[in-house]
């Protein structure tokens, strides 16, 4: 293949010297039939005996095209002459008109080292022949800000947690081909018209460099989204299309970034957060003494009333303070005891210590019993 | 109107006053209850009364007194008390004449994330934010880092102020370091004394450098205090700091030791005070704006400010202590039985979330910023034929159908160029082949009435190679053709159309007429070319450039391309008027 850059080089000038014809241009399409619109490689490639010294390429405006320079490559290779050094020099050519067009590449000036002993340098001006492009009409309806190249999209993961009022970056990347920052930051504006309580700040969309010799056509732009959710809760994060041209068939399609949903915490519960075993522990605390504190005075009334019980040495004495029963102490079981009580009270059945013991038992153990009774109904 | 029953510093008024009225309700209840209990008492005997009537007098007495309390308190809540934010002053113009310049540090430490997304991302954020809290002051902007630049003078005009904004990114990233006092002499020297003008200096920095307590410094504060430049300082960072990222993924240090960058708050806030200035610390939300829209409207200018009136709500207070007092009425007792606990419970249960909600509450949340651009509410306003309003809340609303009722908007306004935008962007964004069509067939109706026939011809046959069988699309299309061949022949009518009579185009859309879509946004074949605002064009409107499509849209894809780069240009300006380098400090 080398040996065909030496062969078929292409030399505009004519009166070069027998030394001088080791160098050569020659210049490609990456393809002849591109959309409108539609990015394609044009390659410079540059055979050097060694003995180029500086290489200037000449301004270069073509008609009907948008030129944009990408990176140079550099390589040696080995012919059947010795080694050259192949200078590769690429653009990405964006025809802008349906047709046919002839393209002019640009025009190198060059300084070259004479190979014979003492000669100074000598200036060089080569051209490579036209080459002819059968530019393919795109649907005239279609906005020029709609790339034609497959897009694709990626966005960074968003954090987490997102505290209301704290601004926070939300970060896309777009690979495709025929890419601008304006075209971009349009339709993904266009998606953000209604971000609802979310304050979209200024996009910043940048398209960067990715040296990429696979595909040296290939473009990256970052679009940078500031946003600020203004409430708390699920906030909706609208969905973004970028509409493409896809070259296989020049036909409409797009890529899309679905509509999401952002957790965004309330400022108070993030101040809250830190302190939330603690308030759960005093909550738990506080509920358990706001529910428990009636059934502790309960008991610690029943236990006053079973100690006036106990305490009582005489049937007087036992009817009183069974009186003093609290609230809620209905114990129909101890009707007979009480009637046999108040017969010893007031009628003519009195009670001698040991019984009066027994019945007092009896009546405490009645007021166990309900209790236990009453636990168990619980 | 001011009801305030004692003596307070402050003007206490309420919002709805008629609320006192609900006092009276628990003395009606009161004395209701007295006359019940007094046919009571004429019922039964003294002696009976005890066994009659199912008095509990344990707590009963206290509870009355807590219930009032409440109603009372309640009552107040609800008659909305609160206190002017502004005295309003009538007759006096709104216009605050306070010239203010920004000065925004752009140095390394500017670029720690102890505040996200960065301190100096913030400060631009909170700059962008400002015009929309500003009063027709004039706001300029100015940079320092090693050195100091004017971006702009003050203007009141905001969007002149946020491109200034965006244009400042990187002009100073050849100028390591942080020159506080030079840029302060420099932002001085651009705020002239002016009659009947005021000025202030708001500084947004970190504060983090070695000459913030430098003499250097506090001369140049104490200029601006001589020269009577107050300071508004708002201040970005925290006390705990974070490392200075250092561009290459770590980060800046000290004598072999990371440098962790803080903000010096008590040096910040001693200029601000020493100037009669204020200084802010940024925080998340909008409370620090608020603090700095306030300190701004506080400045003295000549003719006095006027100001709208502000309130500010004390609801709360009244209303969470009733709920309190509540809480206390009906909280559990070891007398209360098995239903009045559940009962109280039940209260408690309602009332703690009710507690915990209002104050949760107190901070109001700002929901949408536009609660009524909502598709129901645009197509309120296209439904009674307000296209006006209707073609401006669809242009806040995203999606393929809010294009279509902003397109359908500008069509019946006669805007056939803003229509014909709306529709294509409605067609590359449809979801499916109908809404395209739809969006296809009022694009050629736009396409038409603008006077681009050829696009239209383009757009009805997109439109029925989509839904092949419609008639109104067909119709309109052998309408555009005519008009297309007639004007690449110079003919001035066309030609009848077969089987159709008259030529006349506009009895010819009157065939046209479609049905109005009963979906929520106008879509599909309301737009005929005989539609309500087919025949009228804008006053003014020019007519299309005599340009080629083709040309056109490769004009549109170079200047879409174009790639400006101003920062150069401004960094080359600033450099013209920059201050030299006073003192040599640390590089951030």
């Amino acid at each position: 293949m080398v040996k065909h850059f030496t062969l078929a080089c292409l030399l505009a000038a004519t009166a070069l010297s027998a030394a001088q014809a080791e160098i050569s241009v020659r210049a490609s399409l990456s393809q002849t039939a591109p959309w409108v619109r539609e990015e394609v490689l044009l390659t410079l490639e540059v055979v050097d005996d060694r003995s180029i010294l500086e290489q200037k390429i000449t301004p270069w405006t073509p008609p009907g095209i948008i030129p944009r320079p990408l990176p140079g490559q550099q390589e040696r290779v080995k012919t059947e002459t010795g080694v050259v050094i192949l200078h590769r020099h690429r653009w990405a050519l964006m025809p802008l008109y349906p047709g046919a067009l002839t393209v002019q590449p640009p025009t190198l000036e060059i300084r070259a080292q004479d190979q014979g002993a003492g000669q100074s340098p000598r200036r060089l001006i080569l051209s490579a022949p036209p080459l002819n492009l059968d530019i393919r009409p795109l649907n005239p309806l279609l906005p020029a800000d709609v790339p034609v190249g497959a897009l694709h999209i990626d966005t960074a993961p968003l954090p987490a947690d997102i505290p209301r009022g704290r601004p926070f970056t939300l970060q896309l990347t777009i690979d495709g081909q025929g890419l601008s920052a304006r075209g971009i930051r349009r339709w993904l504006e266009e998606g953000l018209r209604d971000t609802g309580s979310l304050r979209l700040y200024p996009l910043d969309v940048k398209l960067i460099d990715v040296p990429d010799p696979a595909q040296p056509l290939r473009q990256r732009a970052e679009a940078r989204l500031t946003l600020e959710p203004r409430a708390s809760g699920l906030i909706r994060l609208p969905g973004m299309t970028l509409p493409f041209v896809d070259p296989a068939d020049g036909a409409l399609r797009m890529v899309a970034l679905p509509e999401t949903r952002l957790r965004v915490l309330h400022p108070l519960w993030l101040a809250l957060r830190p302190w939330m075993p603690w308030l759960v522990a005093l909550t738990a605390i506080a509920v358990g003494a706001w529910f428990g504190a009636p059934r502790w005075h309960r008991l610690r009334a029943r236990r006053t009333w079973r100690r006036t019980l106990a305490e009582a040495d005489t049937p007087h004495a036992l009817r009183r303070a069974w009186r003093q029963a609290p609230v809620g102490a209905d114990i129909p079981e101890a009707i007979p005891k009480l009637a046999r009580l108040d017969a010893a009270c007031y009628g003519n059945r009195p009670l001698d210590g040991k019984g009066l013991d027994a019945l007092k038992a009896e009546l405490i153990a009645m007021t166990r019993q309900t209790r236990k009774k009453s636990s168990d109904a619980r | 109107m001011s009801l305030l029953p004692w003596h307070l510093d402050v003007a206490l008024d309420w919002r709805w006053p008629w609320a006192f009225a609900l006092l009276l309700l628990p003395l009606a209840l009161a004395l209701l209850a007295q006359k019940r209990r007094t046919r009571l008492l004429d019922y039964a005997d003294p002696a009976l009364r005890p066994w009659a009537l199912d008095d509990n007098p344990r707590g009963s007495g206290a509870r009355h007194i807590l219930h009032a309390l409440a109603w009372l308190l309640l009552a107040v809540a609800l008659a909305g008390p609160r206190t002017p934010l502004q005295t309003l002053r009538e007759a006096t113009p709104m216009r605050h004449d306070v010239h203010i310049l920004a000065l925004l540090d752009m140095s390394d430490s500017m670029h720690a994330t102890d505040i996200a997304p960065s301190r100096l991302e913030r400060a631009r954020l909170k700059l962008h934010a400002l015009p929309e809290r500003l009063a027709g002051e004039a706001l300029g902007l100015a940079v320092f880092a090693g050195t100091a630049g004017l971006v702009m003078p003050p203007s009141t005009d905001p969007e002149v102020f946020r491109f200034a904004l965006g244009q400042s990114e990187g002009v100073l990233d050849d100028a390591p370091g942080s020159e506080l006092a030079l840029a302060l002499d420099a932002a001085a020297r651009q705020l002239p004394e002016r009659p009947g003008s005021g000025r202030a200096i708001l500084l947004l920095t970190d504060g983090d450098t070695d000459m913030v307590r430098g003499n250097a410094v506090l001369e140049a504060v104490e200029r601006l205090r001589e020269t009577g430049i107050p300071l508004l300082i708002l201040g970005l960072g925290t006390a705990t700091g974070a490392p200075i990222p250092d561009g290459a993924g770590g980060f800046r240090e000290f004598e072999g030791q990371p440098w962790q960058s803080r903000m010096d708050r008590a040096a910040l806030e001693e200029m601000a005070h020493r100037t009669g200035g204020q200084f802010i610390p940024v925080e998340d939300g909008d409370d620090d704006l608020n603090a700095l829209a306030r300190a701004i409207r506080a400045l003295p200018s000549h003719p006095e400010s006027g100001t709208a009136r502000a309130w500010n709500e004390l609801f709360h207070w009244p209303l969470l202590v009733a709920l309190a007092l509540l809480l206390l009425a009906y909280r559990p007792r070891a007398t209360a039985s098995a239903r009045g606990t559940g009962g109280r419970s039940a209260s408690a249960t309602v009332l703690i979330p009710l507690a915990l909600a209002t104050t949760l509450t107190l901070t109001p949340n700002e929901s949408r910023a536009d609660p009524n651009a909502t598709p129901a509410t645009a197509y309120a306003a296209w439904s009674r034929g307000d296209f006006v309003q209707a073609q401006l809340l669809y242009a806040r609303l995203s999606g393929a159908q809010a294009r279509m009722g902003e397109g359908a908007s500008a069509y019946r306004r006669g805007d056939f160029n803003h229509a014909a935008q709306a529709f294509t962007t409605a067609w590359l964004l449809a979801g499916n082949d109908n809404t395209r069509a739809d969006a296809l067939y009022n694009l050629g109706n736009a396409e038409l009435k603008a006077g681009r026939p050829e696009r239209a011809v383009a757009a009805y046959e997109q439109a029925l190679r989509l839904r092949p069988k419609d008639e109104r699309a067909e119709a309109n299309l052998w309408l555009a053709r005519q008009h297309a061949e007639a004007r690449s022949s110079k003919k001035t009518r066309p030609d009848d159309p077969p089987g159709r009579k008259p030529t006349d185009v506009a009895r010819y859309d009157e065939d046209v007429s479609a049905d109005f879509p009963t979906e929520d946004t106008p879509s599909g074949g309301d737009l005929s070319v005989g539609g309500p605002g087919a025949s009228r064009r804008r006053p003014g409107e020019p007519q299309a450039l005599a340009l080629g499509e083709a040309d056109r849209q490769a004009a549109a894809k170079k200047l879409e391309l174009l790639h400006d780069a101003p920062a150069p240009a401004w960094r080359a300006m600033m450099r013209g008027e920059a201050p030299s380098r006073a003192t040599e400090g640390l590089p951030w």
